[in-house]
């Protein structure tokens, strides 16, 4: 019965605890600080403190940590907690703040009141953090969350540096740093941007969120593709005639209006988090389940993308910007009347590019990704067609034999279809599609966590499989770029050029016309 | 009428084309799992049967229901379907039905090539008809602590995963005790604290039901290679002896406190105030006043899920229950 070990020898080898084999914990644990930068601002209160308080709620957090909050804001201590009591209280997914738990949770915030560029400021910050080392038992690590306005960003990392937070002055633990999506405008200030992190934190410290990444169905991907074995011999240009990926919204701007101005659906969507889900399609099976190991093989398949020719981009690319319409049932107004929004505003809402991937496996299949807002349905997707049939056996001759078509589901749906071709059932050879659908039904037992608290913990523990490296960064941004810049340059005439509650521009379905596809119903 | 396979195939089989004639025609069926629920408690058993078609909603199952308060016949046989997710239902009266005849009738309704989970909600662990149907189940959940606070159904759960060679076993029982499990483990993540799992006085649980006590003394005394000397006793390999003792308090199901005493500190967790959160000390060298902590206490329904999508043998779980045993020898 009992273990061969002797318990004296079990406890104390190697710092092994032998009751933790076994037990299926998520618990964090490394004590730490964690010092969110913008602490007033939307996202504080909307994702991240609600994201740490249920991290707490569920025993994930470590036994010691500290969170310090960073601003301008004119708060104190008690300040900054009461104002996080609300946050919690109204975003928070486990309902308002409870005691005990909240009261000893909120113990550990603290507010840092500071301008950005002020080094003073940083080093009360590193007083405060070595305080809570002694008082609190953090250990010496650090995570730096960064939820500012990106122009703060580089800033704030010097002044890290300056006062002495930096990973180079940290002998007694690890320092970490989470930087919030964008990463960068387009190529050249992402690697300004990247110049100025390098200086102070090596690539291994540095956490490049994309939240999409931490939502349980982009995750299943990775699980279709390779925990069946049957998809990777068809998994290739000889089988697959295209790949269509959607990011669609109802939505249209709402009060983002100010931001998005200045961005676009390509810089908003396509460059981030499509592109990390045709990372996600295409890449070879990583070699270990390791970060690194599937970080190689995203950045290998994002090497192989061909670059767009600046004189292409008008055949392989095509924008939009919603006017008027009507949105399951309600008007909604064009984004040109939107709050923030500039009455001439050339911004694209919607964004559809194609690339083509030159590699043994994808050489000459088409990668459609498209994203807007204010469209028909909310749905992002990814859906695989296979070539059609080379020669047709069977069926009447007014039947229409489709391909088959792999649709992974993302949201708001999580599951797969599968469309596949049938005989009717009868005297006659009539076939028909069939959809053969897999879904999770929702709203029963274990709920899966919001994306930020999976990330942040993952940050915490050292994880970066969901994060996105440097390099895939700047590829990323070099396909985009060319996009990008004929876009910026050309006004548009056309806009707004479809109406909010439609399938998009036209001219997004003559790019696919062009190659002989059209896009699946959204 | 009677258990008839042909009868209860084709009436499932007309349910499924009428559905098919309906609103959402073209249904493909898919099945995630087959789930069988045996109940004989009269009180207890709409809730069962009310969570049963909830979970086989969220996962797409062939569902059998065995209900032994009623006498051998169909009682519904439905196909269903919910937006994209598919469920066949077969609820059977099966009271007075022999053992092998319930197992033989289950195994001719199973969907082939998709996990068997049983669902056993009823006490009888010693009952043939349980020991039968786990012969065909690749899961079996159970709760031993869900209707009899003794010490019988987990006792007999010991002895029927002994025999038992290809299920693996869930108990609910143990499930809710992985925070209390986990807040015990933490205590001895620090290095110092660890050094006193090898001079142990006495292990202390105090619940309101014994599944609990034992699982934890059984967990406890499995992990760091104690031997069982009798009842109330581990022992060390050199013959150092450490007390092992259930207190009955509070209500079934709940822990109230832990406590495992070393030669120089005693390490402490107590049920708070409110359900969600616990005090943990450590008294002795180094240690810390109470302090509040959360702990989890989830709600059956996301204990069953998660038993029935494990589909590996939970080692720590059955070495737990292994010691338990030998504990109630």
């Amino acid at each position: 019965m009992a273990d061969t070990a002797a318990p004296e020898k079990a406890s104390s080898q190697n710092g092994v605890n032998p009751l933790r084999t076994g037990l299926d914990s998520t618990r964090i644990t490394d004590s730490c600080n964690i010092v969110f930068f913008g602490a007033t601002g939307d996202l504080m209160k909307r994702m991240l403190l609600p994201a740490m308080y249920n991290l707490r709620l569920e025993d994930t957090m470590p036994k010691n940590f500290g969170i310090v909050g960073f601003s301008r804001g004119d708060w104190d201590d008690d300040g900054f907690r009461g104002a996080m009591k609300d946050a919690v209280n109204q975003f928070s997914r486990s309902g308002p703040a409870k005691d005990p738990i909240w009261s000893e949770f909120a113990s550990r915030l603290s507010f840092q009141q500071c301008e950005f560029d002020d080094v003073e400021c940083y080093k009360k910050l590193k007083a405060r953090l070595e305080a809570n080392d002694r008082d609190l038992g953090t250990a010496g690590n650090r995570l730096f969350y960064l939820s500012t306005p990106p122009s703060l960003f580089a800033k704030i990392v010097d002044m890290l540096d300056q006062s002495g937070l930096g990973p180079k002055n940290n002998t007694k633990g690890w320092t970490r740093i989470i930087v919030e999506k964008p990463f960068g405008t387009d190529l050249d200030s992402a690697r300004a941007l990247q110049a100025e992190i390098s200086k102070v934190f090596d690539e291994k410290q540095v956490y490049r969120i994309d939240h999409y990444l931490g939502k349980e169905p982009v995750q299943d991907i990775m699980a279709l593709r390779f925990a069946n074995v049957m998809f990777e011999p068809l998994w290739n240009r000889r089988y697959i005639d295209c790949v269509q990926i959607t990011a669609a919204e109802t939505v249209g701007v709402e009060l983002r209006g100010g931001y998005y101005d200045n961005a676009g659906a390509l810089r908003d969507m396509i460059q981030n988090h499509v592109i990390n889900l045709l990372t996600l399609v295409a890449m070879e099976p990583p070699v270990s389940p390791s970060a690194d190991a599937i970080r190689d093989e995203k950045f290998k398949v994002l090497s192989a993308v061909r670059p767009i020719a600046m004189d292409d981009v008008w055949n392989v690319s095509a924008r939009g910007q919603y006017g008027p319409g009507t949105i399951e049932g309600k008007a909604v107004p064009g984004y040109r009347q939107e709050p923030d929004v500039r009455p001439d505003s050339n911004t694209e809402t919607y964004a559809a590019v194609r690339f083509l991937i030159d590699n043994w496996r994808w050489a000459g299949t088409p990668f459609y990704m498209r994203s807007g807002k204010h469209l028909a349905r909310k749905t992002s997707e990814i859906a695989v067609r296979f070539k059609p049939i080379p020669h047709r056996l069977f069926g009447e001759a007014g039947d229409q034999i489709e391909p088959n078509v792999l649709v992974m589901k993302i949201q708001p749906e999580e599951g797969v279809s599968l469309r596949f071709a049938a005989k009717v059932p009868g005297a006659k050879m009539h076939i028909r599609s069939v959809s053969m659908d897999f879904n999770y039904g929702t709203g029963f037992g274990v709920v899966s966590p919001p994306a930020y608290e999976r990330l942040i913990g993952d940050a915490m523990r050292g994880d970066a499989t969901l994060f996105t490296r440097w390099d895939a960064v700047e590829a990323a941004w070099e396909r985009v770029m060319p996009v990008l810049t004929r876009w910026q340059s050309d006004i548009d005439p056309s806009f707004p050029n479809y109406a909010a509650g439609s399938q998009g521009p036209s001219s997004s379905d003559e790019m696919l016309a062009r190659d002989g596809f059209s896009w699946r119903r959204i | 009428m009677s258990l008839d396979v042909g009868h209860i195939v084709a009436e499932l089989k007309r349910s499924r084309h009428e559905l098919s004639l309906g609103e959402g025609a073209s249904h493909v069926w898919t099945s995630t799992m087959n789930l069988i629920v045996f109940t004989s408690s009269r009180e207890n058993k709409q809730w069962i049967i009310e969570r049963a078609c909830r979970l086989s909603q969220k996962h797409p199952s062939r569902l059998m229901i065995f209900d032994a308060t009623i006498a051998a016949n169909p009682v519904h046989i439905e196909a269903t379907a919910d937006g994209a997710v598919s469920c066949d239902r077969i609820e059977l009266g099966v009271e007075g039905v022999p053992a092998k005849e319930l197992s033989s009738l289950a195994e001719a309704l199973i969907v082939p090539d998709v996990p068997v989970v049983l669902w056993w909600t009823d006490k009888g662990l010693d009952d043939e008809r349980f020991v039968e149907l786990t012969t065909i189940a690749n899961n079996v959940l159970v709760d031993c602590s869900g209707v009899d606070t003794s010490e019988r159904s987990i006792k007999n759960l010991a002895r029927t995963m002994a025999g038992a060679k290809n299920a693996s076993f869930r108990d609910l029982a143990w499930a809710r005790l992985s925070s209390w499990r986990e807040q015990v483990a933490h205590f001895f993540d620090v290095q110092t604290y660890r050094l006193e799992l090898g001079k142990l006085k006495s292990f202390e649980v105090a619940s309101g039901s014994a599944a609990e006590a034992l699982y934890l003394a059984g967990w406890f005394g499995n992990r760091l290679g104690l031997k069982v000397c009798n009842r109330t006793t581990f022992c060390y390999t050199d013959g150092r002896e450490v007390n092992v003792q259930h207190i009955r308090s509070g209500d079934p199901r709940r822990i109230v406190s832990i406590k495992v005493t070393s030669a120089n500190n005693v390490f402490s967790i107590r049920a708070g105030e409110s359900w969600d959160s616990i005090l943990v000390s450590i008294e002795g060298n180094g240690g810390y006043p109470e302090r509040v902590a959360p702990i989890l206490s989830p709600d059956n329904t996301s204990l069953f899920e998660h038993a029935i999508l494990a589909r590996e043998t939970d080692e720590t779980f059955e070495g737990a229950l292994r010691t338990v045993g030998e504990l109630l020898a």
